[in-house]
């Protein structure tokens, strides 16, 4: 009887810790048993591939969220360095080095102005990003107005649809930056400190932790992971749209929030963000490999979202 | 995506109404000229580069004829362009144009003007009540459907499987194009819409989903995509598979690298919108209609299909 109690414990806690990762191995289980052609290599980089724009957000915005804040301005910050970006990636005018450096220096922009703006001025971080939000995109379609920037190099089109040792470049970034996130989140002071402020802001502030300098920071790597992401996703599609990314941060908000971060702060990982965000691509990609109806795709993206979170809960209260 | 779209509606929409009241403000403000006649536009969505096309077009036009403009965006919903007429009313402008962004919800706008007897011209998409307005310029979406489906049957010689890339769902646009690409199809007993999906306009969807179908191994011969934005996305799947010489695309809307990528031979072709047309009839027909001029109710400026056989007639 006992020794039943304590499997039943230790499955509790083993599910606890591993929830969001079974609900995600178990919709892997049903696509590849429903369409055979879901499993294969081809397609698997094909869904790391579609998921790398939202992923390198989505790792951003655990850091934030973790911080009990938000960000509502990564998918406009995303359109904003996608055209600052590709507006110096023609062919023949600057190396790739100028646009990568701008779109990313754009991105970081935007997020010191939420991150000093939070942390400084104390104002709400919804507020403040949505001010953001609104501005951002409206600053893209002024440098643009509001048409598409095309004709890009092709040294640029290469990190979009690059490989390097067989496997797509857009892949290799959006590891590069999981594994980044991974290492700061949790093996640096950084990272505890990242937890303490989102736990126990007061508490981390009389412990002697600069709370502002670690609020701007999460902020200023959001925005500087979302000029990142616009990068990958105008050179994927070798133009950039300043009506690109619209509800991107909603995306990302949902990866991280599906991988079990909470959204009062203080507790996540990077790791379960990287099964969210994994979660809602092979959601999109099954059902469209399904030729599920595109009405009928949206019920069950929100139904699996909502599900994934309840298992996860259920699972922690085990 | 989509699923969430909605949640910046209502808070686009504060922020819209506050820079409204600023904009009509503002120009109150500053009218001093005295028998310039005033012309409100509505857009239906400033972030689109064929609107952007139309608006160049309206502006010049109004220019030649000394007319002042008072253009609002209407940021994609139908409701925020029901209460700029209201504002355009407020501010006491001659005639209104309105570019509807939404067959149903953009009709209180043309009841609105109609009540307050402005004159209304609506130009580029339709709304339900188009009657009641006192003139409408535009082309057809149902026969640029219809163009795209015949090329593509044409180039098939009438069978294979077809894909079809759509607007957003419940846009007029999308409504009308996919009406005109079903009744094309549907008299070709040998073709097949094996599947279908919303872009939403955009090109990095529309290249994740026709990923998504490459990947599932059906066997694919054209692509009809419902602007070429998402023509666009959808080639670039298909030349990263290396299939660019054995499956068709073709889009809509003729800008600028779906034409270029006509010319190499990449695409099989674009259906040309003539924005600049549009926009200066409409502009026109405001003129006439607030000098007392009779016009015409109905007036249709025919798309193009555009091959590689006359695209550098479009090429600038």
């Amino acid at each position: 009887m006992e020794t039943e109690y304590k499997i039943f414990k230790k499955a509790g806690a083993f599910l606890s810790k591993y929830g969001i990762y079974f609900a995600f191995l178990l919709l892997t289980c049903i696509l590849a048993i429903i369409s055979p052609p879901f499993l294969t290599t081809s397609n698997i980089i094909n869904i790391l591939r579609q998921i790398s724009v939202n992923g390198i957000i989505a790792v951003g915005m655990t850091l934030v969220i973790i911080t009990a804040g938000i960000d509502l301005s990564a998918g406009s910050i995303v359109a904003l360095s996608a055209v600052i970006a590709a507006s110096y990636a023609h062919s023949g005018t600057y190396p790739l080095i100028v646009p990568l450096a701008l779109g990313v220096i754009s991105g970081l922009a935007c997020g010191l102005i939420n991150g000093v703006l939070i942390a400084k001025k104390r104002l709400a971080p919804f507020i403040v990003t949505l001010g953001m939000m609104t501005a951002a995109r409206g600053m893209g379609l002024v440098y643009t107005s509001g048409r598409p920037v095309i004709n890009l190099s092709d040294s640029y089109d290469k990190i979009g649809g690059g490989y390097f040792w067989g496997i797509p470049i857009p892949v290799i970034i959006f590891l590069a930056v999981v594994l980044c996130g991974i290492f700061i989140l949790h093996y640096t002071r950084f990272g505890r400190y990242i937890f303490a402020v989102g736990g126990n802001k007061f508490a981390a502030k009389v412990s002697g932790i600069n709370t502002d300098r670690i609020i701007i920071s999460v902020y200023a790597i959001t925005g500087a992971l979302s000029g990142l992401a616009g990068i990958v996703l105008s050179s994927r599609v070798m133009s950039a749209s300043p009506a690109t990314g619209q509800g991107y941060e909603l995306d990302a908000i949902a990866a991280v929030v599906i991988g079990g971060t909470s959204l009062s702060g203080g507790v996540g990982t990077i790791a379960g963000t990287v099964a969210g965000a994994l979660i809602i691509g092979v959601m999109n990609n099954g059902l469209d490999m399904l030729n599920v109806s595109s009405y009928w795709q949206l019920v069950v993206k929100g139904l699996i979202i909502v599900l994934a979170v309840l298992l996860d809960k259920k699972s922690k209260n085990a | 995506m989509i699923f969430i779209k909605r949640f910046h509606a209502s808070m686009n929409l504060i922020v819209a109404a506050i820079l409204t009241i600023a904009v009509l403000n503002g120009c109150s403000r500053n009218s001093k000229t005295v028998h310039q006649i005033i012309i409100g536009v509505s857009y239906q969505d400033l972030q689109n580069e064929f609107v952007i096309r139309l608006q160049d077009a309206i502006r010049v036009k109004a220019k030649e004829l000394n007319i002042r403009l008072v253009e609002l965006d209407g940021q994609g919903y139908a409701e925020k362009q029901v209460s700029q007429i209201e504002n355009f009313v407020a501010r006491n402008v001659d005639a209104i144009i309105l570019n509807p962004e939404d067959q149903y919800g953009s009709s209180p706008a043309v009841d609105i003007a109609v009540r307050e007897h402005k004159p209304i011209i609506v130009v580029n998409s339709i709304v339900a009540n188009l009657d009641k307005a006192d003139a409408y310029v535009g082309s057809p979406d149902v026969e640029a459907g219809k163009i795209e489906a015949l090329e593509i049957m044409r180039l098939l010689n009438g069978k294979g499987n077809v894909v079809l890339i759509q607007g957003p769902y419940g846009h007029s646009a999308e409504i009308q194009r996919s009406k005109g690409i079903r009744e094309v199809l549907s008299k070709f007993p040998g073709a097949e819409i094996v599947a279908q999906q919303t872009g939403n306009w955009d090109r990095a969807q529309a290249l994740s989903v026709m990923e998504n179908w490459l990947s599932a191994g059906r066997k694919i011969d054209a692509v009809i995509a419902e602007n070429d934005e998402m023509a666009m996305g959808a080639n670039k799947a298909i030349s990263a598979e290396g299939k660019q010489k054995k499956i068709f695309v073709i889009g809509i809307d003729a800008i600028s690298d779906a034409l270029m990528a006509v010319s190499h031979g990449e695409i099989a072709g674009t259906v040309f919108q003539d924005a600049h047309g549009q926009g200066a009839l409409a502009v026109e027909l405001a003129y006439q209609i607030v000098k007392g001029i009779k016009i015409i109710h109905t007036n249709f400026i025919p798309f193009q299909l555009v091959t590689k056989e006359n695209v550098d007639n479009f090429i600038k």
